[in-house]
């Protein structure tokens, strides 16, 4: 193993079709039209020096390190700004060209410390490097007179010395080491795009500013370390460099938070983790990244992880510690004497989608094979159970579409309840980027989002519709194409069933879907959703992408469906840069959804009751499985209640916190005699648990992840796992222990079987992935490569379905006693319930949950910004700090619930969708008002927590 | 948020790298911390010339930003406006312009922090730009420059005691053909000589 040297080209890729032949120090290149001399060069091979050049931003042509002589050409162009030229001949290396160098960098380190040997950047400077590349021996300038180097010049205090700004958790920024090549500053404009630094000054006392000359943690920097990455010098170095020292290994893996999948760089010393840097080759990130995946994985090593496997009798005794085998055993016998007392169909079990698609599939085999039933379920219930449903019924495929490459042809973009620049960052940047090249964009939210005006972003039209009305919306974005003539006839004649389609058309030109008849309840302005509706039939190639504000409603289903019929009746499907879009919350949502995870699905979305499907798995597995559907998890959490769901093996999801009704599940978890959880962390489901198994992080284990395109990408393992077993070990041994016979050494072997009984995966194998990096199902005979784009030649179901989506209020209604309407997010520097992100240095952006209000509610309740308030809903109470912002509007209130000590959830209701179960956290009718302090169901909670984490043998570690 | 400016600063602390500077008056207690290596002057007790609140600065410039933000390329524009209406650029106006015109406040900063005409602080009454560009230099500026100091008993950057004058240097006014020049409130005078710039500075001084 070595340390993976990405090649850098200088200056991006050009997308040319036409060729261009050219002569660079006698080697004859072909390269795109519009290419860089310094690509092209980089590409023959040679390397021109560079400094300010480098291939994530545009050139720029600062440095004057990279000039070349062209032959009949006057003068010394900056080969990184000069674009290649047919028959031309290029000289990089000359006299005159050493000369000028030499001159350059002489110059640049005349204002440079000289501390190479303790530098944190020794042996990954490029500064260094090009101070050899062009053999600099002497400054003849010397090193006193005007310097922004040292901190004080001849026992002044020297005014352009800047002090070192470690202000944010995870770099630091050195201005004295600073070349002002502004690298960072573009990458923070081109690849992220928040336009956080900038160049104050001019001349010689030109900085780098955060802000207006802030610190970087008060400053608009959002940590996602794009500017760190291009750093050519130690100006900006990660701290963890600055501590440990550069690595001397990495190996290529994917993130393990949200759904967008990024690949990094886990660059290694040994075992420990130097730093997690993207992966250029990436398909999903191109390079990018945020402030999770880059930095906060400092959760695999901190103190609270639990790394012995732990039993106890009974939930109010302390833990006791045991060895695996006797941890196994127990488990075992419960589960058999469970179901022998209270039947096959007693127990059952939750897949993670933070886990490997191999480590799902053994927890469903587990299930199905060991405990006899189909009694699986996993968190894609509670977020994006309605997509399956709805693009299943319309489409026949149960994900997304697209590519996130697509977005790069896309011309006009919905954004339907979700906000991605917080909840899947690395995406929202790559959007953002077409956005500024002039692609148009639509929001449909109650809130304010970034997304609808930030830096270089302003949303053409937002519909700030009342949480809960977005099937209205939709149909009447529908009711404006089809009633103003804008279907894309040919499109649907050809691809969709036609006498659905003019059903469907006569539905939504009724009067009762026009935007004028909705305004009253939606609170969306007619005109502006008719404008909307126009630019988005009219505007080019049209893409749609959503996220759990539209499955997490009582019509969420429907509203998955209304976006279908958007995309069809537009033509905008089958095609780079269109498409219907789930952005999916977590890593391998989607890969734990192919698995089978559903209690009525086996895997690759085929249903249980499917005989051939269920003799392919029989045969293999040599056991017999039940043609009925098993229990979802609202319904096992109702039978323990009412007594006849006994046991549960929870593999890596904390039901308690992330789950509507936070009482119900309390109370169903409380009512069972084997709660199995297994977890990185004492969750809060654990606090129920009897039997706590330790589990591995991402970096300890080999395994898939299937993110949002349905990108199947490798995970591999960078470290020995310090709970001993990776989950898929676990549940293996577990399984062994139940007397099942299997013997799996590798997951490889797990996809290998995978492969073989799922057609969608049916080409895919650790080996090929190798070959190709990443491949994105189906990916069998007919699809080799795998499927960037879906429904390319026609609908996998065979005719689009154009369904009718009738609007039907939620239940959940404002009232005089409560007369607010809650509706629940994410932000960017925490990660779900925050088991993880809680557990970094990321708090600092985010200590604790609050509640956004509008100046108006507040004012009329006498809430003051900070404000402790209570928010109080028909399921329960819980208390929390208020934010006055107007970002929402009047009649809403907005909050996150990244803080178990918030509990969000004990406030929203058991209303779920009509055709999944998922539930309804986007809508909850609620009160506020001013409070002092927790909630008496708080505190009493915290108690309850901290006596059920106490381990016997330990003291109670100190908060 | 205030703004004081520093006449004389006490020994060890650079005029040049304050962060906010202002007329305070003899009662002032200045407090003046060390802070990102830049000294910034407290409010602990201070007796200040108040010129705007921050309430006030934010209210006014979103009417500006308001009324020229259809402009094309509306910054320079919104800024100078801005420096006319508060005879400064205050960093208070800053992020109201960037988020008016979906920039970023770094951004803003940047452009600002350009322009050496764009200040961060108040000038005196009246300001004095001497040309010292070549021409200028080769017909006599730099004794004129002494001179002019001499007078307002100031160096360039500086403003007199009364704040009447503020004195500052400029790199070509465009008038080498009648060097040497200066420019006086916006307004620009040629071939000075001792009595011509005397008769300037009794004018602004009155």
């Amino acid at each position: 193993m070595s340390l993976i040297h990405e090649i850098d080209f200088g200056t991006p890729a050009s997308r040319a079709e036409k060729m261009v032949t050219l002569t660079i120090d006698g080697n004859e290149i072909t390269v795109p039209e519009g290419t860089s001399i310094m690509r092209a060069s980089m590409e023959a091979g040679i390397k021109v020096p560079k400094l300010c050049a480098t291939d994530m931003v545009d050139a720029f042509g600062s440095c004057r390190l990279c000039l070349v002589e062209i032959e009949g050409r006057n003068g010394t162009p900056a080969s990184c700004t000069t674009p290649v030229a047919s028959g031309i001949t290029v000289h990089t290396q000359t006299s005159r060209l050493k000369d000028i160098r030499k001159g350059v960098m002489e110059l640049y380190i005349s204002d440079h410390p000289l501390d190479c040997l303790t530098c944190a950047a020794n042996g990954d400077c490029e500064l260094q490097d090009m101070a050899g590349a062009v053999g600099l021996r002497d400054v003849r300038y010397g090193y006193e007179g005007d310097n922004h180097v040292k901190s004080r010049n001849n026992g002044d205090i020297n005014a352009k010395w800047i002090p070192k700004d470690e202000s944010n958790p995870y770099f630091t920024y050195d201005p004295s080491k600073c070349i002002v090549c502004s690298r960072c500053v573009r990458a923070c404009e081109e690849v992220q795009g928040t336009f956080a630094l900038t160049i104050e000054g001019r001349g010689f006392g030109s900085r780098v500013s955060p802000g207006m000359h802030e610190n970087f943690l008060e400053s608009e920097c959002v940590s996602c370390g794009a500017c760190v990455q291009a750093c050519p010098t130690a100006t900006l170095t990660e701290k963890s460099v600055i501590e440990i020292g550069q690595p001397e290994h990495s190996v290529v893996t994917t993130c393990a938070y949200c759904g967008v999948g990024c690949s990094f760089k886990a660059e290694m010393r040994g075992e420990e983790l130097v730093r997690m840097v993207p992966w250029k080759d990436g398909q999903a990130n191109r390079g990018h990244s945020c402030v999770k995946g880059r930095f906060a994985y400092g959760y695999s090593t901190h103190k609270e992880r639990i790394l012995n496997p732990m039993i106890r009798e009974k939930i109010t005794d302390p833990w006791r510690e045991v060895t695996w085998e006797e941890a196994f055993a127990h488990t075992a016998s419960e589960f058999r004497r469970i179901q022998y007392q209270y039947g096959r169909e007693s127990i059952g079990g939750i897949t993670s989608s933070r886990c490997t698609n191999e480590e799902t599939y053994l927890v469903q085999k587990l299930i199905r094979a060991g405990f006899r039933n189909n009694n699986v379920d996993t968190c894609a219930r509670v977020c994006h159970s309605p997509t399956g449903y709805g693009l299943g019924a319309t489409f026949g495929t149960s994900a997304g579409t697209q590519n996130f490459d697509s977005v790069e042809h896309t011309d006009v973009v919905i954004i339907i309840g979700a906000n991605p620049t917080d909840g899947h960052p690395v995406f929202a940047s790559r959007l953002k980027k077409r956005l500024r090249q002039g692609a148009k964009l639509i929001v449909i939210d109650p809130r304010r989002t970034d997304m609808v005006s930030s830096p270089h972003i302003k949303a053409s039209h937002h519909l700030p519709l009342k949480p809960g009305t977005n099937v209205a919306v939709m149909t009447a974005l529908a009711h404006v194409i089809v009633t103003e003539g804008l279907a894309d006839e040919t499109f649907i004649r050809e691809r969709c069933d036609w006498s659905e389609f003019e059903d469907w058309a006569a539905f939504v030109s009724q009067p009762e879907h026009s935007p004028e008849a909705i305004e009253p309840f939606t609170g969306v302005s007619a005109e502006e959703l008719r404008g909307a509706a126009r630019l988005f039939a009219t505007g080019g190639n049209g893409a749609i992408y959503y996220g759990l504000g539209v499955t997490e409603h009582s019509q969420g289903s429907t509203t998955v469906i209304a976006i279908a019929n958007l995309a069809m009746v537009t033509g905008n499907i089958g095609r780079p840069g269109v498409g219907v879009n789930p952005l999916r919350g977590q890593n391998n949502v989607q890969g734990a959804c192919d698995m089978g995870s559903f209690p009525h699905e086996l895997p690759g979305y085929r249903h249980v009751s499917d005989d051939a499907t269920r003799e392919t798995f029989e045969k293999l597995w040599g056991v017999t499985i039940s043609n009925e559907p098993g229990l979802r998890i609202p319904n096992m959490l109702d039978a323990a209640v009412d007594g006849s769901f006994k046991g549960i093996y929870i593999q890596g999801e904390d039901i308690l916190q992330s789950d509507p009704d936070t009482k119900h599940v309390q109370a169903g978890l409380a009512a069972m005699e084997c709660v199995v959880v297994q977890d990185l962390f004492l969750n809060e489901t654990a606090n129920y648990a009897h039997v706590f198994l330790p589990g591995s992080t991402f970096l300890e284990k080999d395994g898939t992840f299937t993110n949002a395109e349905r990108r199947i990408n490798r995970v591999r393992r960078v470290m020995t796992p310090r709970n001993g077993l990776a989950d898929w070990e676990v549940t293996q041994k577990l399984a062994q222990t139940m007397g099942l016979d299997w013997s799996y050494t590798h997951p490889s072997e797990i996809m290998d079987e995978i492969a073989a009984t799922t057609p969608s995966f049916a080409l895919v194998s650790y080996d090929y992935l190798e070959k190709m990096g990443s491949v994105q199902w189906p990916c069998n005979e007919k699809a080799p490569l795998g499927s960037p784009i879906m429904h390319i030649d026609g609908f996998v179901r065979g005719k689009g379905k154009f369904i009718r989506t009738e609007y039907v209020a939620t239940d959940e209604k404002t009232g005089p006693r409560f007369p607010l309407l809650l509706t629940t997010g994410r932000i960017l520097s925490q990660y779900n319930v925050g088991a993880q992100t809680r557990r970094t240095d990321n708090v600092v952006w985010h200590e604790e949950d609050r509640l956004e209000i509008h100046p108006h509610d507040a004012e009329v309740r006498g809430v003051r910004d900070g404000d402790w308030v209570k928010l109080q809903s028909r399921s329960g109470d819980t208390t929390l700090r208020a934010l006055i912002t107007d970002r929402v509007a009047t009649g809403v209130v907005y909050t996150t619930f990244h803080h178990p000590t918030t509990q969000a959830n004990v406030i929203t209701t058991d209303f779920s969708d009509w055709a999944t179960n998922c539930p309804e956290y986007k809508v909850t009718a609620v009160q506020i008002s001013p409070s002092n302090g927790p909630s008496q169901w708080q505190v009493d909670y915290d108690e309850q927590a901290r006596q059920s984490r106490r381990i016997a043998g330990k003291l109670e570690a100190a908060e | 948020m205030f703004q004081v400016f520093l006449q004389s600063p006490p020994a060890g602390v650079l005029e040049e790298r304050c962060f906010r500077s202002g007329v305070f008056s003899a009662r002032s207690v200045p407090v003046f911390m060390m802070y990102n290596g830049q000294v910034r002057v407290g409010s602990g007790g201070l007796d200040m010339n108040l010129h705007f609140g921050g309430r006030d600065i934010g209210a006014r410039t979103l009417e500006i930003v308001t009324e020229m933000k259809a402009l094309e390329g509306a910054l320079l524009p919104i800024l100078h406006e801005v420096q006319a209406e508060f005879g400064y650029v205050p960093q208070e106006a800053l992020p109201v312009i960037a988020r008016e015109l979906n920039l970023s406040r770094a951004e803003v900063h940047g452009v600002v922090t350009f322009y050496h005409d764009y200040r961060d602080h108040p000038t005196g009454r009246h300001v004095l730009k001497l040309c010292r560009a070549e021409a200028c230099q080769s017909m006599g500026g730099a004794a004129l420059e002494e001179k002019v100091k001499k007078l307002l008993g100031i160096d360039f950057h500086q403003t007199t005691l009364d704040g009447g004058v503020t004195l500052e240097p400029v790199y070509c006014l465009g008038l080498c053909s009648t060097a040497p020049a200066a420019m006086l409130d916006g307004e620009v005078h040629g071939r000075l000589d001792d009595a011509a710039i005397a008769d300037l500075i009794a004018e602004v001084r009155l």
